[in-house]
């Protein structure tokens, strides 16, 4: 069996110009932390953005750059100490805030290869490109526990 | 002490030194660093010999983990993203400090091969102490990202400069007698060891990119990132090529080539804290208390000249880069701190050079000391002089605020 077969097709995607009230707006749709991914208009994955990154943007030390440094501590951000005004949810957008360094796999990809790729780089679910890397969907760790679990006859 | 009480109270020590520190606004470093010269053997003596044994060991390792992950930066996206002010300045401020400060050595009557590799550590700063002064007063603005920006990849640089001068250092030492012929055959052996490292670093990136496919869980994983970043410095030195410089090009190689690489950096950055901790207490504790009275006019002149010379160098690189005037100005001031890069050349210094190592190794040592606590104090005046250190404004300049639609 491979992903194509089982994986979630119905994805919430933005483009790189969403300012960040957007992207606010389609948080508050949902229950838990979410990842929305970020695609140019060819369907193409630039990037993704979690909860972690819509704060970060308010701690200008959080480069990416600063990762490759070996001794500075990486505090977690206190988000009752941010200095925040109204206006930036106009003033930023999806490509500021993005994270470029994402993880995803391809379609043709087994199932078993694919929950390996997710213990192995510890996440729990992955966006799931095609051969030109267009996003067409994605799998969490629940999805192939539900298959295997299924295909066992216990659901 | 038995050698593992012994590591026990250094890790704990440790912990207790950083709060403590912190608490007066110096960086863990300075903590550590100063840890290590009370518990060494000039004072306390509670380092057991064997850890003090090992301390070339342990530097060496820890020189490799923070080679490697220097190398991240030099992804091309990366390069983008810095824009030019930031590569001309942070490339002229170090090339400034290692010229003037060598200029100054031989004018001091130093040896070429002595003078060329205080030169070459002066070009390192330490991002730690400035990231931790720009946090703690919530700077923001164009100065403060350039001065981030040049923090972030200035010991890159200098890991350069130091591989060449290593080599040129060595060279000149080992065959006193010169000539014209002599100084070509010393070129073409530095660039042999940098051409070498570099095949050495981009063949081992590629293997640890294509056998990922084989790793199976996460533990896997870790051990695997690890064991690549051992096998790469035990090569390198197996060949006799620069470890640092190896490993760097080994990180560089690696971001480029594999756009997943960051899982590699993000998995050791996990476990590399208490090597690093480690490393800067080791280091303290390696200081010879005895050699301090030969630094005198060594240590006076280092400490001036390095900060002259990075503040001309980044003056002419905001020049070329069209930087603005306060940047221009004030930047050099910013880059005081001195840490972790420059004591790491200096312990490299100190086992290649037996005759000379121990003094330059406690004069780097010393300095670093002195700029660690002198250095934020530079850098908040630095910030303060440009206006950035003030409560936020909000002043959307030149942005539509309408947030319409893409």
């Amino acid at each position: 069996m491979i992903l194509k077969d089982i994986m979630c097709k119905k994805i919430i995607t933005v483009q790189p110009c969403a300012t960040l009230a957007k992207i606010l707006d389609m948080f508050q749709q949902f229950h838990t932390f979410p990842l929305i991914p970020v695609v140019d208009d060819t369907g193409i994955v630039k990037g993704t953005i979690s909860l972690k990154n819509i704060i970060e943007i308010f701690e200008p030390t959080k480069m990416e750059i600063f990762k490759s440094i070996s001794f500075i501590e990486h505090p977690e951000v206190n988000i009752f100490d941010l200095e925040i005004t109204p206006e930036m949810k106009y003033l930023y957008i999806a490509d500021d805030l993005m994270d470029t360094k994402f993880l995803s796999i391809k379609e043709e990809t087994s199932v078993e290869k694919a929950y390996t790729f997710l213990q192995v780089n510890h996440i729990d679910k992955v966006l799931i490109v095609n051969d030109t890397k267009q996003l067409v969907g994605w799998i969490g760790t629940f999805d192939i526990i539900r298959t295997v679990f299924r295909q066992k006859g216990l659901i | 002490m038995n050698t593992i009480l012994s590591v026990g109270v250094i890790f704990l020590a440790s912990v207790l030194a950083a709060r403590i520190l912190n608490k007066i606004h110096l960086p863990a470093v300075t903590a550590y660093l100063l840890l290590g010269v009370i518990l060494g053997g000039s004072f306390l003596n509670v380092v057991s010999g064997s850890i003090l044994a090992a301390s070339g060991l342990i530097s060496n390792v820890v020189l490799g983990f923070i080679a490697f992950s220097i190398g991240r930066n030099f992804s091309f996206e990366s390069f983008r993203k810095i824009g030019s002010s930031v590569l001309w300045i942070s490339i002229l401020e170090a090339m400034g400090a290692w010229i003037l400060v060598t200029l100054i050595f031989l004018a001091l009557k130093k040896p070429f091969h002595i003078a060329i590799l205080f030169g070459a550590i002066s070009a390192a700063t330490a991002p730690a102490a400035t990231v931790m002064i720009i946090r703690e007063y919530k700077a923001k603005g164009n100065f403060t990202n350039t001065l981030l920006g040049v923090v972030a990849i200035d010991d890159a640089w200098c890991l350069i400069i130091f591989a060449i001068s290593l080599a040129l250092s060595k060279a000149i030492y080992v065959r006193q007698t010169v000539s014209n012929l002599f100084y070509i055959k010393v070129i073409l052996s530095a660039g042999a060891e940098i051409f070498g490292a570099f095949i050495l670093g981009s063949l081992t990136a590629l293997l640890m990119t294509k056998a990922k496919r084989f790793i199976k869980s996460r533990t896997e994983f870790l051990i695997y990132s690890i064991g690549f970043v051992f096998f790469n410095a035990g090569l390198a030195i197996g060949f006799n090529f620069s470890v640092l410089l190896a490993n760097m090009f080994f990180g560089a190689v690696l971001v480029n080539i594999d756009h997943e690489s960051f899982k590699f950096y993000d998995v050791i950055s996990t476990v590399d804290p208490p090597l690093y901790m480690l490393f800067f207490v080791l280091a303290g504790a390696n200081m010879e208390i005895g050699l301090l009275k030969n630094i005198g006019i060594t240590g006076v002149a280092y400490i001036i000249y390095r900060v002259i010379g990075k503040a001309l160098g980044s003056y002419l690189g905001g020049h070329i880069s069209g930087a603005p005037d306060n940047i221009k100005k004030y930047i050099g001031l910013g880059l005081v701190p001195q840490a972790g890069v420059a004591l790491g050349c200096a312990l490299v210094v100190r086992s290649d050079f037996p005759q000379a190592g121990p003094v330059i190794f406690t004069t780097i040592l010393a300095t670093t000391i002195i700029y660690e606590i002198v250095g934020p104090v530079c850098t908040k005046i630095a910030l303060e002089k440009v206006g950035e250190i003030t409560r936020f404004e909000t002043k959307p300049e030149n942005k539509d605020i309408t947030g319409g639609n893409c």
